[in-house]
Parts: structure tokens; sequence; C-alpha cells
């Protein structure tokens, strides 16, 4: 038996040999009982195959790809090879983070159109697509945490240490360099102790220093302030209280 | 960018995407990545929609942009992280508890399919789950048929010896 013989009894059973091949096979298959043996153990291995496939089908997170689709089309540039896919891409090398968020960060904010749309909105719009399981299996690796937040830290022009970010009752996922109507906007990314996502974004957009001021947009509870320049805000699908404290002790320090 | 060609494109992102996820995570038995893959398929197959021939499958043509998007570029970065690549057999898990019975049998042929290697998995989706012929299969993964045919005979070997 060759492994020539068990793909041609292959294609025998998936009728996909042209006539006189298959007329071939039949014809020694009359004759060589051990070809015979091995067509039953190929029969053997048959699934119902696509069946099992279409369950996949169901598993796909439609309303995320939609929305990624959604942004794919109203940011791609018109010629190939654009700044934002080289963006996606590089944050993605650079973080290992799912490219999709990011790239939908980007498209959302990228300053295609000058958006004047309000930031805070803008943030609530893409946060609304982030789920436990988006962070969920990101590893911890300290070294590289770190190096992230430097880069970070240097678009934005503030200094960003793990020490400085760190919140006891929170895990920091991840630092994302994203944009804003032009201007550099930087997402922390933290998960509570369930899993819930809570974002630190900060951007550097030169405006007025203001007070913290807590709101509730899409279902998310934000705190936000101004300071030196920057725009700070908290958001998370947390209860609004437990979101300005998160915000209090940040902003001690922003 | 022809506009026609663009919404053409864009019609067939969207009748396709579950099907592409699909693919994605076939490829790279992760579902991270197939989120990956199909987001990048989106941008690229839009950037380049007028290279779309009006009249063929866009199925396969934007099979084809994600699997060359997976080959080169998302492939070996995830080799270099550590990420996804060995065992798919998680990755293809699907929750069968609350299912008939027929979909926990499937459930459980997803989980063979899972342990198989990368091409032999990439093929059998291909020719079994998508019913592409050997030689449409064997167009898009660049290889002869007869190489097809292989991956299908040791895939099916594999699995026939599972109980």
């Amino acid at each position: 038996m060759t492994d020539d013989d068990d793909a041609l009894l292959t294609g025998l059973v998936d009728n996909q040999l042209d006539e006189p091949t298959k007329r071939a096979l039949l014809a020694r298959l009359e004759a060589e009982a051990p070809l015979r043996a091995r067509l039953a153990e190929i029969e053997a291995g048959g699934r119902p195959f696509a069946a099992a496939f279409d369950l996949l089908l169901k598993e796909a997170p439609l309303a995320a790809l939609k929305a990624s689709l959604q942004t794919a089309d109203q940011a791609a540039p018109k010629a190939p090879g654009g700044p934002f896919w080289r963006s996606a891409r590089a944050i993605a090398a650079g973080l290992g983070i799912v490219v999709f968020l990011a790239g939908f960060g980007l498209g959302r904010f990228a300053p295609h159109g000058a958006r004047q749309e309000d930031w805070r909105e803008a943030v609530a719009e893409y946060s609304a697509l982030y789920t436990r399981d988006t962070f969920a299996r990101v590893p911890a690796d300290e070294t590289s945490r770190a190096a992230e937040l430097e880069n970070l830290g240097a678009v934005l022009g503030v200094a960003l240490t793990p020490d400085k970010l760190k919140l006891d009752d929170l895990a920091l996922k991840g630092a994302f360099a994203l944009a804003y109507d032009g201007a550099p906007l930087g997402q922390l990314a933290y998960t509570d102790a369930s899993g819930a996502p809570v974002l630190f974004c900060i951007l550097a957009d030169k405006r007025a220093d203001a007070p913290p001021a807590n709101e509730t947009r899409q279902n998310f509870a934000l705190t936000t302030w101004a300071r030196d320049g920057r725009g700070y805000m908290v958001i998370a699908q947390l209860p609004a209280n437990r979101v300005a404290e998160i915000a209090g002790r940040l902003a001690q320090r922003f | 960018m022809g506009r026609e060609s663009r919404q053409e494109v864009r019609a067939g992102l969207e009748a396709n995407l579950a099907r592409l996820w699909r693919y994605g995570l076939v490829l790279s038995g992760a579902r991270d990545a197939a989120d990956d893959l199909v987001q990048a398929t989106c941008v690229r197959a839009l950037e380049r929609a007028d290279q779309f021939a009006p009249g063929t499958r866009i199925d396969h043509w934007l099979s084809a942009i994600l699997r060359s998007i997976w080959l080169n570029e998302v492939r070996s970065r995830r080799v270099r992280i550590g990420g996804g690549l060995v065992d798919a057999s998680e990755a293809l898990v699907v929750d069968g508890a609350h299912e008939v019975e027929t979909n926990i049998f499937a459930a459980e042929v997803l989980r063979a399919i899972g342990r198989l290697p990368e091409a032999q998995r990439e093929t059998v989706l291909l020719v079994y789950g998508e019913g592409r012929s050997y030689s449409e299969a064997a167009e898009m993964m660049a290889i002869p048929i007869g190489t097809v045919m292989s991956r299908l005979s040791a895939a099916r070997l594999t699995i026939g010896k599972l109980k």
C-alpha cells in the first residue's frame, strides 16, 4: 500500500476521480483484498464534516465583525498599503493585541473628514465592543508592558510607568496608541477582579484644565478631567461611584 | 477606485464574514487571530476592490486574501510570540451541551479536526466544509491536486482511528 493508493482511494470516496482513473482503481479493488481493506479504513474516517464546520459559523462574533467591516469601509484608504493598515499592523505587532480593536480605534479616530465629534462619545462607542473576553488571555509581561508604557508616554508627552499606573484592585492589560481628530489618544486597558474592562484614556489636545466630572453614556459611567493640556477619562460598565473612585485615584497622579 | 466594485466587495464581505472568520479560526487555531484576520481582510479587500474580477467567486477571492495575510503577515508573528499554532483542538470546541444530539456529535468531529495539522485542517475545511473541488482547493493552496488528496487521506485515516 502506498501513499498514492491512499490518495486515490480518498478520491474515489469523494467521487473526484476522472473516469479512466476511477475505472482502473475499481479494477484493482476487485483483484486486491489489501486495497479493499484500505478503502474501508479511509471510509471509516468519514464524518459529517460540513455539519461540524457549520457549527463554527454560529460561533463567529458577527456583531463585532460587522463593526470591523463598517470601520474598514469608512477608513480604508484609496490606495493600497495606506496608513490605516500600516498603523493597525504596527500596533498588533507591538502589542500582540487583537488587531480589529486597535484598527477600529484608529479607523474611528483617524482624522478623515476632520471629525469634530466629542471624544467622550467616540470612546464610549468603541468601548462598547470590549467584553470580559477581550483581555482575558492577554499575558502579563512586565518587561514588554514597561516598554509599551514608555512608548505611549512619549507619544502623549507624559511620563507613564507601571508604578504610576498601578491600581491595586485592577490589572493593567495593555497600552494602545490611537488618535482622535489628529491628537494623540492613549488608552490604558485594565480589568477588574471580575474581568470587566476599565479604560483610562489620555487625549493630548492642549485643552484647558477642568475638574473631574461624572456622566453616563451608552451604559458606561465616565469620569473626565483635564490638566496640563491633556484630557483624561476613566470609562467602564461599572457603577458610577466605582468609576469615580478609580478616576479619583488616577487624578491624584495625572 | 470604482464605486461599483467597492460596493460589490463590501457586499461580498458582509455576506461572508462568518465564513471568513471560520477559515481564519481553522488556519490559526485561535479566535483572536481569526478576528484579526477578518479585520485585515476587510481592509485589504476594500483597498483592492478594483482587482476583483466581476462574475468570479467573491468568496474565493476574499478567502485568498485572508489566507495570504495569514501566511505572510500573521502566522510568522504568532510563531514568534508563541501563540496558537500548535493545537487547535481547544479553539474548535463549541458548546454542544445545549444542542441536539446531532450537534454534540458534530462538536466531537470539530474537536478531532482541531487535532489535525494545520495543512490537513485547512484542506478538510476547503473540500469537506466548503464543498470545493480538489482542483479548487489545490488552486487556493497553490499545491498539486495529489497533495490535496494525500492530506485528505491522512486526515481520514487519523480521524477513522479515533473512537
